[in-house]
Formats: C-alpha cells, structure tokens, sequence
C-alpha cells in the first residue's frame, strides 16, 4: 500500500512540477492577500504583529482550498480517479498519496506565506519549533478533511465553489488552534510545551483518522 | 390514506399546542423578578435550540442507517434531508431569538461564548450539507456522499464545541452565559417551558413529515417524467420508420435548407 500511496503522490507532484499551478498561481495568490491584509487593516504594525497568527492561517485555509480542488480538478479529466479506482488502488492508498502531494505543496505555501509575513507584519518570534510542529499538524488536518470534501463535491458542476463552504466550519477547531498556538509562539513562552500544541496534535489525530475512515465512501460512488 | 390523515393530526395537534405555549408564555405566566417580560423568551428560545439538535441527531441517525448497507435504502436518506432542512431553520430561530434575548440581557446582540459560537458553525456546516445535496448527482450518489458529510458534521460538533471553549476559557475568565436563565424556574414558568418543548418538538415532527412527503413526491416526479420522456422517445421512433430514414440518409429538403445556411 505505501508503494502504490507513493506512486499516487509522486503523479500528482510530477503534475505540479510540471504545470506549475501551485507555485504560479495559489502561491502569488497567498502573497496578494497578505499585501491586502495590510492595505485594509491599514499599516499600523503593533496591530499587524499581533494579528499575523490569525492572519497567517486565514490565508492558508484560504489557499489550499485551491490547491485542494486541483487536486480534484486534474483527477476528474479523464475520469482519473475512475481509472485509478478500477485498477483496484486501495482508497486508503489514494487518499495518502494525494494526502502526502498536498502536504508538501502546503508547506512550501507556508514556508513563503510565513516569510511574507515575517517581512511585511514583522512579528516577533519566540518558539520556532512550536511554529513548525504546530504547522505540520495543522497541515495535515486540513488536506485530510479537504480531501474528503474535495472527493464529495467533486462533479461536472458545481462543485469547486462549494468545496470552502464545506471545509471551513469543519475545520474552525484547527484554526482556533493553529493560531493559539502562532500566537504563543511569538513570545518564547513554554516553546514546544505550550498547551494548544496538545490541542493542535490531538485534533489533528482526529481529522486525519475521520478523514481516512471517510474517504473511500466518498470517492466510491 | 392514513399517513395523509396522521400528518394532518400532527399539523392540527403541533398548531393548538404553540397557540397554547403562547397564551401561557405571554399572558398566563407571570413576568420574571429578574429580568420580567424579557423572561417569556424562555418559552421558545430553549424549545426552538432543542428541535434543532433533535433534527440533528435524526439526520445522523438516518445518515448511518443510509451507509450502513444491511439498512441502506433511500428512505433514510429522505427522512436525513428533511429532518437537516428543518434543523436548519430552528437553527437559524435559536441565534435569532437569542440575539433577541442578549441584547437587552447582556447589552450585545453577539458575544464569542462557547454555545453560541457552536451554534453559528453548526448553522454554517448544515448550510453546506443542504448546498452539498444540491449538486446533481444519481439520488444513491447524492445519498451516499451526503450521509459521509452528514456524519462527519455530526462528529465535528463536539470538536468546535471543545475547542471554543479552551479558546475562551485558556484566554479570558468566565463568560456571560451565566446570567438570568439560571435563576431556577418553577411553578407555572416550568409547565409552559415543559408545553414549549413539547409544542416545537410536535411543530418539528410535523414539518419533516410535510417534508419528507415532498422529497418522496418529487423523487416519484422524477421518476415519470422520465418514464414519459422514454415512452416519448420510442413512440417517435415506432412512429416512422421514415424517422430512421431521415436520419440515415437527410431528405432534400433539409439538404437545401443546409445549403442556404451556408451561403
């Protein structure tokens, strides 16, 4: 299964590399918010440092919503996933090879959008390590659960505007969290041991698990 | 027969018991010491938050008897949309009279405490549940992949809940929830509260009967229209061999006619 979860993976990354819809696209896109976060919120830069946790994962969510229906988009040209699923590909298979091509696009989002950040708000940062494990977790509840809606809405019509309806309240809890946790990592604090990395990680455990569970009744019609 | 005959009982039934809570909620009842006619809200506020979970809890239960395949049947999912749709609304009637009621209670018509934050993404999530049922689908692919979103909505609620609550409580001390409604009711108050729930719970099950009839109604709709549009399709084609002919081979007529859209 890990064999054919990495074939899956490896196809929608040699997608990626060689349509370059993430890196010119979704990423420029996640830039442009963030200039437009500072042009609403005006340039005063106590407010924009001490909001950049929300923000920063605001414009994630916001991002991988496209990343997430690509992922779909290229899966419905020619009945992909139709042919993936005939060939008999375990859906738990499919769904964390999808998930591990996501993810990776996701943290490269991350990585520039929190540069971006760091440049343009200018916040102070504490705790890097609780920045990059809080991310990761994060990142992963939000491909799994896109994921699963990604396979439910996906359809000749329709679909890809609802995609952020579905995906958004579900995953409130992770922006709670994700933030939190941003937020105490500005001050050095308790570093790793803060206590919203627990809430971050268990709700991460959470969505991953309802998201492998749900995925294949999802994509199998 | 009967099904119409008990949905109209329900109907009657549900009317005469809100007109009831009514009559006792605003007239009968006395006003509240401490927060006096803006008490009476207690009456439908509490009532209308309940029927919305109920719907919920009928819709997931109707969702897992739907993706369980011993059980699977399009029933469950008639009966998972008309109670979500109705959940929807009594959603929609709990932030509404609850604004009502903390504006004047608390000065706010919104504050970010636990149950009502739950409540707007609860609100939210059932939005896309509906808007989710409307994307064209087979009615088994419809029912399938909204019975996975209908449960995965019921499993995130706890979730939220937890979560805004450590997001307030790990913050801020204490919120406003604690005001007025605590108070202990009893008496005459308690009974109309007790006539409230059982006045909008009757109203609930009523309107997803009524609802779940037109679901039914509309599928069997479907169903022959598309029965006619087949019988019309073949009529037309057993009607003339000349039809098959025309298409084989096009009649001068239509070739002329194609000859002067060309020009």
């Amino acid at each position: 299964m890990i064999r054919r979860a990495w074939a899956v993976a490896r196809k929608d990354m040699l997608i990626e590399f060689r349509s370059k819809v993430a890196l010119n696209q979704v990423i420029p896109f996640a830039l442009a918010v963030l200039l437009t976060f500072g042009f609403a919120l005006d340039t005063r830069d106590r407010l924009l440092a001490e909001i950049a946790p929300g923000l920063f994962w605001v414009v994630v969510l916001f991002s991988s919503l496209y990343l997430i229906s690509r992922s779909f988009r290229v899966e419905r040209e020619n009945s992909a996933m139709e042919g993936l699923v005939l060939y008999g590909v375990d859906p738990m298979a499919i769904f964390l090879g999808k998930l591990a091509a996501l993810a990776v696009q996701m943290f490269v989002l991350e990585a520039v959008a929190a540069a971006g950040i760091a440049v343009l708000f200018n916040p102070p940062v504490g705790s890097l390590g609780l920045l990059a494990i809080s991310a990761v977790a994060a990142t992963l509840a939000i491909g799994s659960i896109g994921l699963v809606y990604g396979a439910l809405s996906s359809s000749e019509h329709s679909g890809e505007s609802l995609l952020p309806l579905l995906v958004i309240p579900v995953l409130a809890p992770i922006v709670i969290s994700a933030a939190k946790c941003w937020s105490d990592a500005e001050s050095a604090g308790t570093g790793i041991y803060d206590p919203w990395l627990k809430i971050v990680a268990i709700f991460s455990v959470v969505f991953l698990a309802v998201g492998a569970a749900a995925f294949g009744p999802a994509m199998e019609d | 027969m009967t099904s119409t005959l008990l949905r109209k009982a329900v109907g009657v039934t549900s009317l005469l018991l809100v007109a009831a809570t009514v009559v006792m909620g605003l007239f009968v009842t006395p006003p509240d010491v401490v927060q006096g006619n803006l008490a009476r809200l207690l009456y439908v506020h509490p009532p209308v938050a309940w029927v919305a979970y109920l719907a919920y809890g009928v819709t997931s239960i109707a969702s897992g008897l739907y993706l369980w395949r011993p059980t699977r049947s399009l029933k469950w999912d008639r009966i998972a949309v008309a109670s979500a749709e109705v959940g929807v609304v009594f959603t929609g009637l709990t932030l509404v009279t609850g604004s009502i009621w903390g504006r004047p209670a608390w000065g706010v018509w919104w504050t970010w405490d636990a149950r009502l934050t739950t409540t707007a993404i609860l609100f939210v999530l059932y939005l896309g549940y509906l808007a989710l049922r409307r994307i064209p689908l087979s009615p088994e692919v419809r029912a399938k992949r909204s019975a996975v979103a209908a449960l995965i909505a019921f499993i995130d609620v706890p979730i939220v809940h937890e979560s805004v609550v450590w997001w307030r409580t790990l913050h801020q001390g204490a919120t406003v929830a604690t005001l007025g409604a605590n108070t202990k009711v009893h008496g005459i108050m308690a009974w109309t509260l007790l006539l409230g729930f059982i006045a909008f719970t009757m109203v609930y099950i009523w309107m997803a009967m009524v609802r779940y009839r037109v679901e039914t109604m509309s599928a069997e709709l479907e169903a022959t229209q598309f029965e006619a549009w087949e019988a019309e399709r073949l009529a037309e084609s057993t009607t003339g061999d000349e039809a098959i002919g025309r298409l084989l081979d096009p009649s001068p007529g239509v070739q002329s006619d194609q000859g002067v859209a060309r020009r």
